[in-house]
C-alpha cells in the first residue's frame, strides 16, 4: 500500500464514526439527556427551596458539589498532558489519544464550572465574583482562594478551547473535503479558510508549539490552584503544604483513567484497533501508575506530617479519617489508588484492555472519593469539639452528580459524531 | 384637560390616598398607636421604654420592655428591681413569644356540638353572670397570682360566694411550706440572704434550675463568691445544673434525703448548736452513725465526715431543701429536719429570712380533693380556671381532671386555648401581662408594676376587668388598681412606685419554734432499693409550661446539649452496663404507667436515678401526694428494656470532651503565647476596638444570654428537623465540656471577632471584612453563601441560611427593626450586636464625644444574672473590660491559630 492510499484509508477509518447515528447511540444520547434534565430539576429546585435541599450542613459545608468540582477539573488534566506536555517531549504515542483527550479537556471542564456556581447559596448573585466596574465601588478579594480559582479555571477553559481548535483546523478541512452539502458549508466555515499551504503550515506549526508550551505549565499551576482552594485554609487536614504537588499528581492520574474508560470502548466501537494500538496503552498505563506511585506516597506522607506537626486537632484529623465515620471511603481510596494500580507493573497487564478497563473504573472510583475524603472528612471535624458532625448526601446532591455525568458523556457522545475523533493529520505524518 | 389641571388632580388624589391608608381598619386609629404617648410624641426608628413585670413564674422579675412604632421587640431586666436588678432568665428573655403566638386566643369562645364557635363578649358574660345566680357552689381557681388582682379575686368570690381555691402550682413546694407552718407557723418559703452566709447546703433544691427565682440566686451567688470563705455544697440525686455549678456536688441515692439530714441534725445536737433542740423533738429524733448514713445515702463515710466537719465549722451556714429532696413521699418528713437544722443552728432570722417570703397563697395536692369533692357531689356551680396549666401538669386521669365535666358551668381564663381551656365551655381571652395594667408581689414587701407597652392586640379583656364587669362595678379594672395603690402606698411611695417600676418595703419577721410539731416527726423510711424515675424541673421549662415557646426547645438543654423532643437521662454506668448508646429507645415502665422514650447517658448521674424533664413527656405518669400534698414525682421503676430502634434526639453537641485541647484550661495551664507574624497590614483602629471578657467561673451555663441572643437578633427558630441536620442558627451557643470525672465546664461561643480573621481572607467577594473597630463584619447582601468562612472558621460560629426562615403570622413583630433582612443563601453570625454600638456612637456623636465605658452593652451581657460577661472597648486603658484582659486567668481560645480574637475568656478555678 503506498503512502497515499494509507493517508486516504485513515481518512475513511476515522470519518467513518461521523456517519449516520445508530439506534445505541441515539439511546446513549437519550440516556445522557435524562440525566442532565435530572440535573436542571434539582437543580431548580435547590435555587427556589434552598440550598438545604443539599446535605451539606454545619460543619460540613462543603460536599459533593466541591468533590465533584475538583474530580472534573483533575480529569480535565490528563488531556492536557497529553496533548501538550507530550508533544513538548515529543512522544508520538500521544498522536492516537490527543484529540479525544482533548475534546475530554474541555467537556470536563465545561462540567466542572457547573458546580462552583450550584454549591453558591445565593447563584443568581454569581458575577459578584468577577471584577467588573461598578457604581458602588465594589470589587473581588484576589486574597481569596476562590477567585484565584476563578482565573485559573477560566483561563485553563480558554486557553484548552483554543488549543483543542487550533489541533482541530487541518482535520476540518478534510472533512470539509470530503463532505458535501451543508456539513461541508459548516466546515468550510470552521475550517477558516484552511489551505494546507506550506506557509499555513509553517504557522501553524510555530502557533502549535507555543499553545503546547503555553498550555503546559497550566497543567501544573491551575491544579495547584485548586489545591490552594484547601491548602491556603486552617482547617485540620487541608492545610498543609504538600497539597499542590499532590493535587497536580492525583489529576494527572485520575484524568488518564478517565482517558482508559473514555478510549477502550469508544477504539472497538469505532474501529480503531489500527491506529489505537497495545503498545499506546501499554506507554499510557506507565503514566498511570507513576502517578499512583507518587498518590500513595503522599498518602503515607500525610500521616507522617500530621504527627510530625504534634498539633493535637491535625493529629485526630488523621486518625479520623482513617478509622472514623468515613473510613470505608478512605479504604477505597487508598485500595484504589494507591494499591491496586500497582498490579501494572506487569506488562501483560498493561496489555490487557479488559482489565484495564475495570482498572480505570476503580482509579475513577477512587479519585472521586479521594476528593470526597479529604473534603468532608476534614471538615467533619475540626477544632471545636462541639461543632463535631458528619454529612450525608442527599437526593438533590446525587441528582446532581449523576446529571454530571450525564452532561459529560452528552457532550462527548456528540463530539464522536461531530468531530474526528482522531488527528488524521498527525496519523498521517509518518507516513508523509 | 390642561397639563397642569392634570397634575393637580393627580396630586390630589395621590395624597388623599396616602393620608387614608395611614389609619389602621378600626376605628381610624393612627397607625403607630400608644396608650400612653410618649412626652415627645412617637419618633419612628426611635424606641421607647416601659415598665412591666414577668409573668413567666413566680418569681416576677421586673421588665422593661422596649418597644418600637407600637410593638415591644425586647424585654430586659429592670435595674435595682428587688429580684432580678437588671437580668432576666432566659425564660424571662423568651416570654416576649407569648404575647405574640400565634395561638393566642382572639374572641370569647363557647363551645358547641361542632367545637368552639366565637362568640360576643356581652353574650358570654350574661351566660356567667345567669349561672353565677343559680345554686351550687362556685369555684375559682387560678394559677400563681400576686398583687391586687388577688385581692380583687377575693372581692369576687366574696360577692358570689364562691370559693378562692388555693392556687395551683405543680410545683408548690408543698412540703417545705407545711414544714414551716408546722414547726414556725409561718407557711411560707423563707428567703435566704446568701452574702451574709459563709456556707451553702442545698439538698436537692435546684436553686438555679427553677426553684423560686433563678435569676436571683444567681445574681446572689456570684455576690457570695466574691466573700473569701464562701463556699456551696449541693447534694442531689440528680444532675442538675444547679449541682454542676456548686464547689462541691455529691450526689446520694433517691429518697435517703431524710437519712442525710437526720445524721446531720445529730450530729449539730451532739455539738450542741446555737439553739438547743427541745426534748419533744430529742425524744423522735432517730440516731444514726456515720456508717448508717454511709449505707443508707450511698455517700461514703469519708464525704460525710467531712460535710459534717464544714457544717459545723460553718459560722453562718444556710441550708435550703426543695426540688427533688422534697416531691417524694418522704418529702414532709426531710422538710421537717431541714427546718430544725436550720433553728439549732441559728439560720432563722439570719441567714434564713421569713421576712422575705415568697408571697404566695398556693396551694397544694389535698386542695385538689376540695374541688374534685365537690365536682363529684355535683355540688359544684361555676367553676373558673384561670391560668392553671391544670391539664397540662396532671396526667389526664387525675381525678380533678376528669371530674370536671360534672360542673354546671366551666369557664376558662387564659391565652392560649391549651388542654385546661378545652374542657371549658366558655372560654375568654385575657390580655398578657404586657398588654395590660396590674401589679405583682414576688416576695413579702416588695412590688413590681405592670404597664401596658401596647394595645391589646385581640378582642381579650384584662382578668380584672372580667370580674368587675361581673360584679357589674362601674370601675374598671384600672380604677380598681389605683384605688389600691393609694390605700396602700404613701403619696412618695407613689410617685417612685410609677417612675421605678417597683418598691420594695421590707418586712421584719421573726420565728418561733412550735414543740407540738414533734408529733409530724416519723421515723425514718427506708432507701428504696430499686432504680429510681425522677421528673424534674428544668432551666427551660420549668415547671414544663415554658416549653409551651418553641424557643425554649430550640435553645438546647445546658447539660445534655439536647434541644428539641424528650428523653430520658441514665447515668453512663448503666448505660455501659446494658450496652446502650445515647438516642438508643428504651421501654420504662412504672406502676401503671408505660413509655418508650430515647436514652442519653447524663455523666453525673447516680446510678439509681433515671430523669425525665417536666413538660416534655407526651403523657405524665400518675401523680400523687405526699402528707404535705406536694405531688410525687418520684416513681420505681418496674422495668427498662431495650425498644426497637433509634429517637430522632438532637444532640447538638459533637462531642461531651473537648478531647484535651485546652479550649476550657486547667486551672494550673499555662498557654504559650506565640507572637504571630502575618503578611498583611495591621489594620488601623482609631477609637474602639470592641471587646468580650467573659468569665468562666461566674458562668452557669444558664442560656439567659443564648435566649436574649436570639430575641435582639431575631435568630431564626428552625425546629428539630434541622436540628437533626446539625442546622441550628444560634449566634451564641453554651458549649459543656465533660472531664473523665463527670465534672462538666459551660463554655459561651460565640463570634470571637478575630482581628485576624480566618474567615476574612477566604471570602472571595469581602463580604466578610475587618471594620475599623476590631469588628468582624458580614455583609448579608454582599453574600453570595460559597459557605468558605465557615469552613475556615476554627470556632464554627457561622450560621448558614440553607432556607428562607420567615416567623409566622403574628410573631413577625418579634422582629428586631434594627437589624438588616437575612434570607436564604446568606452567612451569618454574632455581631457584638452591632446596633446596639451604632446606637451609642450615634449619641455620642450628637454630643461630639466617644463612646465611654458601659454604654454599650449586648444583649447577652445584658442579661448574664451572674454578670459574667463584659463589653467596651480595649483601646480605653480605663475601661472595665481593658483591666479583666489583663488578668492573670485570661486566655484565649485556639490562640495557637493566631486569630487574635477578641474574645478573652477568664478560666475557672478562682476558688
Amino acid at each position: 500500500m503506498n503512502s497515499l492510499d494509507y493517508r486516504n484509508q485513515i481518512e475513511t477509518d476515522v470519518l467513518a464514526a461521523m456517519g449516520r447515528p445508530g439506534l445505541k447511540y441515539l439511546a446513549a444520547m437519550g440516556f445522557c439527556a435524562l440525566l442532565v434534565l435530572g440535573l436542571l430539576a434539582c437543580w431548580g429546585y435547590q435555587i427556589f427551596t434552598g440550598l438545604g435541599v443539599a446535605g451539606i450542613t454545619h460543619p460540613v459545608g462543603w460536599g459533593v458539589y466541591i468533590t465533584n468540582f475538583v474530580f472534573w477539573v483533575g480529569i480535565a488534566h490528563s488531556g492536557t498532558l497529553i496533548s501538550a506536555v507530550l508533544y513538548l517531549f515529543r512522544q508520538p504515542f500521544r498522536s492516537s489519544f490527543n484529540r479525544a483527550a482533548e475534546a475530554m479537556t474541555v467537556v470536563s471542564l465545561l462540567v466542572a464550572g457547573l458546580f462552583p456556581l450550584i454549591h453558591l447559596g445565593r447563584v443568581w448573585n454569581f458575577y459578584y465574583l468577577f471584577p467588573y466596574p461598578n457604581q458602588r465601588l465594589l470589587w473581588v478579594n484576589f486574597k481569596s482562594p476562590l477567585i484565584w480559582d476563578v482565573f485559573a479555571v477560566s483561563t485553563y477553559l480558554t486557553v484548552s478551547c483554543i488549543f483543542f481548535y487550533v489541533g482541530l483546523l487541518p482535520d476540518l478541512a478534510i472533512v470539509r473535503r470530503r463532505a458535501t452539502g451543508f456539513t461541508q458549508k459548516v466546515f468550510n466555515i470552521l475550517s477558516l479558510g484552511w489551505q494546507g499551504t506550506l506557509r499555513q503550515w509553517k504557522h501553524y506549526n510555530k502557533l502549535y508549539l507555543f499553545l503546547a508550551a503555553f498550555a503546559t505549565p497550566l497543567v501544573a499551576s491551575v491544579h495547584s490552584i485548586v489545591s490552594w482552594d484547601f491548602a491556603v485554609s486552617i482547617v485540620p487536614g487541608w492545610h498543609t503544604t504538600i497539597f499542590a504537588p499532590y493535587f497536580v499528581a492525583g489529576a494527572i492520574f485520575s484524568g488518564i483513567g478517565m482517558v482508559l474508560t473514555l478510549m477502550i470502548p469508544l477504539r472497538k466501537a469505532l474501529k480503531l484497533e489500527q491506529y489505537i494500538t497495545l503498545d499506546h496503552f501499554d506507554s499510557i498505563c506507565k503514566i498511570l501508575l507513576f502517578t499512583s506511585l507518587i498518590i500513595g506516597f503522599t498518602y503515607a506522607f500525610e500521616f507522617a506530617l500530621a504527627f510530625y506537626s504534634g498539633h493535637k486537632s491535625e493529629i485526630s484529623q488523621y486518625l479520623y479519617r482513617a478509622t472514623g465515620h468515613y473510613w470505608p471511603f478512605y479504604a477505597i481510596m487508598v485500595f484504589c489508588n494507591g494499591i491496586f494500580p500497582l498490579v501494572l507493573f506487569k506488562k501483560s497487564l498493561r496489555r490487557n484492555l479488559k482489565f484495564l478497563f475495570v482498572l480505570s473504573i476503580f482509579v475513577n472510583i477512587g479519585m472521586w472519593f479521594e476528593r470526597f475524603v479529604i473534603i468532608v472528612a476534614s471538615l467533619a471535624k475540626e477544632y471545636q469539639p462541639y461543632s463535631w458532625g458528619t454529612y450525608t448526601p442527599s437526593w438533590v446532591e446525587m441528582g446532581i452528580t449523576a446529571g454530571s455525568f450525564g452532561l459529560f458523556f452528552l457532550v462527548y457522545l456528540a463530539f464522536i459524531k461531530a468531530l474526528p475523533v482522531l488527528s488524521m493529520t498527525e496519523l498521517k505524518e509518518p507516513h508523509q | 384637560m390642561e397639563r397642569r389641571s392634570f397634575l393637580q388632580i393627580l396630586g390630589m388624589f395621590s395624597s388623599a390616598t396616602v393620608l387614608s391608608s395611614c389609619g389602621s381598619e378600626k376605628d381610624q386609629k393612627k397607625l403607630i398607636s400608644y396608650l400612653v404617648p410618649p412626652e415627645d410624641g412617637v419618633i419612628p426608628g426611635e424606641a421607647t421604654w416601659s415598665f412591666s413585670s414577668c409573668q413567666e413564674c413566680a418569681g416576677e422579675c421586673g421588665l422593661l420592655v422596649r418597644t418600637r412604632e407600637g410593638y415591644p421587640v425586647k424585654l430586659e431586666g429592670l435595674p435595682g428591681h428587688p429580684v432580678n436588678d437588671g437580668r432576666l432568665c432566659m425564660r424571662g428573655q423568651a416570654a416576649l413569644s407569648r404575647l405574640y403566638q400565634n395561638e393566642r386566643i382572639q374572641t370569647p369562645l363557647k363551645k358547641t356540638a361542632s367545637g368552639f364557635e366565637p362568640v360576643p363578649w356581652d353574650e358570654a358574660l350574661n351566660q356567667i353572670r345567669q349561672a353565677l345566680q343559680q345554686e351550687g357552689q362556685h369555684l375559682y381557681l387560678s394559677g400563681h397570682t400576686s398583687g391586687s388582682l388577688r385581692s380583687l379575686i377575693d372581692r369576687f368570690c366574696q360577692r358570689f360566694k364562691a370559693d378562692y381555691l388555693p392556687q395551683f402550682e405543680l410545683l408548690n413546694q408543698a412540703s417545705v411550706r407545711e414544714a414551716n407552718a408546722l414547726l414556725f407557723r409561718q407557711r411560707a418559703l423563707p428567703g435566704v440572704h446568701l452574702k451574709e452566709a459563709d456556707l451553702l447546703l442545698t439538698l436537692g433544691a435546684d436553686v438555679l434550675d427553677s426553684h423560686t427565682n433563678p435569676v436571683d440566686w444567681g445574681r446572689q451567688l456570684v455576690e457570695a463568691h466574691e466573700e473569701p470563705g464562701f463556699h456551696w455544697t449541693h447534694i442531689e440525686s440528680q444532675a442538675s445544673l444547679t449541682g454542676v455549678n456548686a464547689d462541691q456536688r455529691l450526689t446520694l441515692k433517691p429518697g435517703s434525703e431524710s437519712h442525710l439530714l437526720t445524721f446531720l441534725l445529730n450530729l449539730v445536737v451532739e455539738k450542741g448548736g446555737k439553739r438547743p433542740l427541745p426534748d419533744d423533738f430529742l425524744k423522735v429524733l432517730p440516731d444514726l452513725s456515720v456508717e448508717e448514713a454511709a449505707t443508707a445515702t450511698g455517700l461514703s463515710s469519708g464525704d460525710l465526715t467531712r460535710l459534717g466537719q464544714r457544717f459545723l465549722a460553718a459560722k453562718r451556714p444556710a441550708l435550703v431543701v426543695g426540688g427533688t429532696a422534697t416531691t417524694r413521699e418522704e418529702g414532709l418528713q426531710t422538710a421537717l429536719l431541714a427546718g430544725l437544722i436550720q433553728w439549732c443552728c441559728g439560720m432563722i432570722g439570719t441567714t434564713i429570712d421569713f421576712g422575705l417570703s415568697m408571697a404566695t397563697r398556693w396551694g397544694d395536692q389535698r386542695d385538689l380533693t376540695r374541688l374534685q369533692t365537690d365536682l363529684e357531689t355535683g355540688k359544684a356551680g361555676v367553676v373558673f380556671l384561670s391560668r392553671t396549666g391544670l391539664a397540662s401538669g396532671l396526667p389526664s386521669t387525675h381525678p380533678a381532671l376528669t371530674a370536671l365535666p360534672k360542673a354546671k358551668l366551666r369557664v376558662g381564663l387564659g391565652l392560649t386555648l391549651d388542654a385546661t381551656l378545652e374542657q371549658c365551655d366558655l372560654i375568654l381571652p385575657i390580655h398578657h401581662g404586657l398588654e395590660n395594667w396590674g401589679d405583682t408581689e414576688p416576695r413579702q414587701g416588695s412590688y413590681g408594676l405592670l404597664k401596658p407597652a401596647l394595645e391589646p392586640q385581640f378582642a381579650s379583656r384584662a382578668e380584672g376587668d372580667i370580674l368587675l364587669d361581673l360584679m357589674q362595678s362601674p370601675k374598671s379594672w384600672q380604677e380598681f388598681l389605683f384605688e389600691q395603690w393609694e390605700a396602700r402606698f404613701s403619696q412618695a411611695e407613689l410617685k417612685r412606685f410609677s417612675e421605678q417600676g417597683y418598691i420594695e418595703k421590707p418586712v421584719k419577721q421573726g420565728a418561733y419554734l412550735e414543740r407540738k410539731a414533734a408529733k409530724a416527726l416519723q421515723p425514718l423510711a427506708p432507701v428504696p432499693e430499686e432504680l429510681q424515675m425522677l421528673l424534674v424541673p428544668s432551666v427551660r421549662g420549668g415547671d414544663g409550661r415554658s416549653y409551651e415557646m418553641p424557643l425554649q426547645q430550640e435553645i438546647p438543654d445546658p447539660l445534655t446539649t439536647i434541644s428539641w423532643g424528650q428523653w430520658l437521662s441514665v447515668s453512663p454506668e448503666l448505660a455501659a452496663e446494658k450496652g446502650w448508646q445515647d438516642r438508643d429507645m428504651v421501654l420504662v415502665k412504672l406502676d401503671g404507667w408505660e413509655t418508650t422514650l430515647p436514652i442519653k447517658t447524663q455523666p453525673g448521674l447516680p446510678k439509681e436515678t433515671l430523669c425525665v424533664q417536666l413538660g416534655l413527656l407526651d403523657s405524665l405518669p400518675p401523680i400523687t401526694a405526699n402528707a404535705a400534698g406536694e405531688p410525687v414525682l418520684a416513681y420505681a421503676v418496674q422495668s427498662l428494656t431495650r425498644a426497637k430502634g433509634e429517637g430522632p434526639l438532637p444532640i447538638l453537641s459533637g462531642s461531651p470532651s473537648q478531647d484535651g485541647r485546652g479550649i476550657i484550661p486547667d486551672p494550673v495551664h499555662h498557654d504559650d503565647h506565640h507572637k504571630h507574624y502575618s503578611i498583611y497590614e495591621e489594620h488601623d483602629r482609631p477609637n474602639y476596638n470592641w471587646g468580650m471578657v467573659i468569665d468562666l467561673e461566674k458562668c452557669v451555663g444558664c442560656s439567659a444570654c443564648v435566649a436574649a441572643c436570639y430575641v435582639e437578633n431575631t435568630v431564626p427558630i428552625v425546629g428539630p428537623e434541622d436540628h437533626r441536620d446539625g442546622r441550628e442558627m444560634s449566634w451564641l451557643r453554651i458549649e459543656p465540656y465533660y472531664d473523665d470525672h463527670g465534672k462538666v465546664e459551660f463554655l459561651p461561643m460565640m463570634c470571637q471577632q478575630c482581628l485576624k480573621a480566618p474567615c476574612e481572607p477566604v471570602c472571595p467577594v469581602y463580604a466578610a471584612y475587618n471594620s475599623k473597630e476590631g469588628l468582624n463584619i458580614q455583609v448579608y447582601s454582599r453574600c453570595v453563601g460559597t459557605r468558605y468562612c465557615a469552613n475556615n472558621c476554627p470556632y464554627k460560629v457561622r450560621r448558614f441560611n440553607w432556607f428562607d426562615h420567615v416567623p409566622e403570622g403574628n410573631l413577625q413583630r418579634m422582629k428586631n427593626p434594627d437589624l438588616a433582612e437575612r434570607t436564604k443563601g446568606m452567612m451569618e453570625k454574632c455581631t457584638f450586636c452591632i446596633q446596639r454600638i451604632r446606637q451609642a456612637k450615634d449619641t455620642a456623636k450628637d454630643e461630639e464625644r466617644l463612646v465611654q465605658d458601659g454604654e454599650v452593652i449586648p444583649a447577652c451581657a445584658q442579661t448574664c444574672p451572674s454578670g459574667a460577661i463584659t463589653f467596651g472597648n480595649l483601646l480605653d486603658k480605663e475601661s472595665k473590660v481593658y483591666k479583666l484582659t489583663k488578668s492573670k486567668r485570661a486566655y484565649k481560645v485556639h490562640d495557637l491559630l493566631g486569630t487574635d480574637s477578641s474574645v478573652t475568656y477568664l478560666k475557672p478555678g478562682k476558688h
